[in-house]
């Protein structure tokens, strides 16, 4: 549940950290970089990344535009969804339309402007953004973000937000339709940010500060067009900046970070500074120990950070096992194929099969592949060879094909991955699976 | 917090379709530009796995910072080794890096520090800090460490995910050999036949 947000979760802060990253250092501009490579000798390992809609950094600002609303309203609706999740408030309608989305959004906002302001009511506030620090009261943030967040939400300004287009359309942006009725509205909206925008997504955004209430802002580009309203834009930007917080999020830039000290604790800009660094990193030290297994006792940074070495090493032996594991294997190129696995006929074939066993391993991949002819040698190199050959059979039915075999969790389990499971029935439950892969691995490879 | 472990999640979901279908493409782009047949096991699993890299940072976007290391690794490696189908230039680098990382490391240990136990634990959490840094795609570029634990997240989901489809993967095509080996009745008439030649 909480593992979804990450994903689209990452795709905000890419609109916030657009600015330092492109500017700062060895990124280029991830439009540019990918297309480049694309079309480099590269092309041939992503063909599709060279049609794929990645952002363009200075580029056609109208399709931008279209293609942005489309995933903005898409990615407002997981961020409802994720927000609800760490706030207490009800996102009913993740949804229900680009409308409703902001309204939400900006209950939320609202809502955080007055814990944000609650917060601080009894300690020094020390820095103020440069337009002014107005009062972070519930309503007036909440108002503006809903005033302008119609317009400006799907707005696309500079390269911060078109890199949400790419971000976002990862995740399925199946929210076209939605889209659509703002579409013509924000047309009219977007008018001046482009150019400026970069500067007033650098100005707007916050370093955490607030990390006490560790809840994921909307992106700061949201928060650009809405420099015609900078008074109440401003309380907006530090409730959203505070939201976006949350789990994936931009790095500080060296803008205004407005931070409310705690009773008896400096108030040197220094101090504050470093405190606020310190907390996010100890914030996102916490969420990392809920994304890495059995770190709920850990406490300490060294050992977290052990701990998150150790998981990623373990994952990425795990990607090189499997990829060994996937190169030898025989994919028996039948793209049709496939439907058999869901149908329920195919149950009692395998059970009668796994009955009796062969050992000529080399004997079944031989006969299974068709390209191979007549390869009788027992070596790994040889069924390695047939079976990636057949490799090169994957056509263009093979995705969704290959996608139902697999079973990505929407669908029902086929029954024919379980051959020994008498009881249960669909329901993905990948544990199950896992043992029932496990036991018929044991009973096929002698 | 414990609901981030599970992985059922709608985005995820459409994440490791994306991330499969990348996967799919590359790996016949790849066999389309050089047989597989020609290459070795090591080679072959190489293969594999940078197609499921790439296809990962490909289906993940520009959210974060290192699909694009991996994206300029994988092209890198692609440029030099194109024609041979070998990959001695980036195992070459890979293990340069590694020399260099390895001393990057010792150097900060070399000098003699007070034993105050706050030194002491700075030190090991940089050390800490510059592995993880290795570790992560990407992870070496200038980076505070808030966004370096940022990065971290991202791709430890992620890279979950990409676990996960690459063992559904292998588990379908596992069981779909083990179906078409002993009970070739059930499947395509086509491949039956063939089965019968034998």
């Amino acid at each position: 549940m909480a593992e979804e947000h990450f994903f689209p979760a990452g795709d905000f802060p890419s609109a916030l950290s657009a600015v330092p990253f492109f500017t700062a250092g060895p990124y280029a501009p991830p439009g540019l970089d990918v297309a480049a490579m694309a079309t480099s000798p590269f092309g041939m390992l992503m063909p599709w990344a060279a049609s794929a809609e990645l952002p363009l950094p200075t580029g056609s600002t109208a399709t931008a535009t279209v293609h942005f609303d489309c995933r903005a309203c898409h990615a407002t609706a997981h961020f409802d969804s994720a927000l609800s999740s760490l706030v207490s408030s009800p996102v009913n309608h993740p949804h229900a339309g680009a409308g409703d989305d902001v309204a939400a959004i900006g209950d939320l906002i609202g809502r955080l402007g007055s814990i944000c302001s609650n917060a601080g009511s009894a300690n020094n506030s020390c820095y103020s953004t440069p337009l002014s620090s107005p009062p972070r009261g519930g309503a007036s943030p909440a108002v503006a973000f809903r005033q302008g967040a119609g317009g400006g939400y799907l707005e696309p300004g500079g390269h911060g937000m078109l890199s949400r287009v790419a971000s976002s359309k990862s995740f399925g942006a199946a929210a076209e339709a939605e889209a659509s009725p703002t579409v013509a509205a924000d047309n009219k909206a977007e008018t001046p940010a482009k150019g400026g925008s970069d500067g007033a997504t650098a100005r707007k955004r916050k370093a955490s500060g607030k990390g006490k209430t560790a809840v994921a802002a909307a992106a700061a580009n949201n928060v650009s067009p809405k420099r015609s309203k900078p008074a109440a834009g401003d309380g907006n930007v530090d409730a959203e900046a505070a939201k976006e917080e949350e789990k994936v999020e931009p790095e500080p830039v060296k803008d205004y970070i407005h931070v409310r000290a705690r009773r008896g604790q400096a108030t040197d800009s220094h101090s504050l500074a470093e405190r606020v660094r310190r907390e996010k990193i100890s914030e996102r030290m916490k969420l990392l120990q809920s994304l890495v297994p059995g770190c709920n006792k850990i406490t300490g940074k060294a050992l977290m950070l052990d701990e998150i070495i150790n998981y990623v090493q373990s994952l990425q032996r795990q990607v090189e096992f499997l990829s060994m594991k996937l190169s030898t294997m025989n994919p028996q190129v039948d793209v049709d194929a496939p439907h058999q696995y869901l149908l329920p006929s195919d149950k009692d074939a395998t059970m009668l099969g796994y009955g009796h066993h062969q050992d000529d391993a080399v004997a079944a991949f031989s006969y299974a592949d068709p390209f191979a002819g007549a390869m009788n040698h027992r070596t790994m190199e040889s069924c390695t060879s047939s079976s990636l050959h057949g490799f090169g059979g994957w056509d263009a039915a093979a995705p969704q094909d290959l996608q139902s075999i697999v079973h990505l969790p929407q669908m029902q389990s086929p029954p024919a991955q379980r051959p020994h499971d008498d009881g249960s029935h669909g329901g993905p439950n990948k544990q199950q699976q896992e043992e029932a892969a496990t036991v018929s691995h044991m009973k096929v490879e002698p | 917090m414990q609901g981030r472990n599970c992985t059922t999640g709608k985005s995820s979901t459409a994440f490791k379709q994306e991330l499969l279908k990348n996967l799919l493409r590359g790996l016949r782009a790849r066999t389309d530009a050089c047989a597989f047949s020609a290459m070795s096991v090591h080679e072959r699993k190489r293969a594999v796995k940078s197609s499921a890299d790439v296809a990962m940072a490909a289906a993940r976007g520009v959210g974060a910072r290192w699909p694009k290391a991996i994206l300029a690794a994988a092209a890198a490696s692609t440029s030099s080794n194109r024609s041979s189908c070998q990959v001695r230039s980036s195992r070459f680098r890979r293990v340069a890096r590694r020399c260099f990382f390895r001393e990057k490391r010792r150097g900060p240990a070399a000098g003699v520090a007070a034993a105050s136990s706050v030194d002491v634990a700075r030190r090991l959490v940089r050390r800490r800090t510059m592995a993880l840094r290795k570790v992560i795609p990407g992870g070496d570029a200038a980076m505070d460490e808030a966004s370096l634990l940022r990065e971290a997240m991202d791709y430890v989901v992620h890279l979950r995910a990409q676990v996960d489809v690459l063992r559904r993967v292998s588990e379908a095509m596992q069981i779909r050999s083990s179906l078409l080996r002993y009970a070739p009745s059930s499947i395509h008439g086509q491949e039956a036949s063939s089965s019968m030649r034998q």
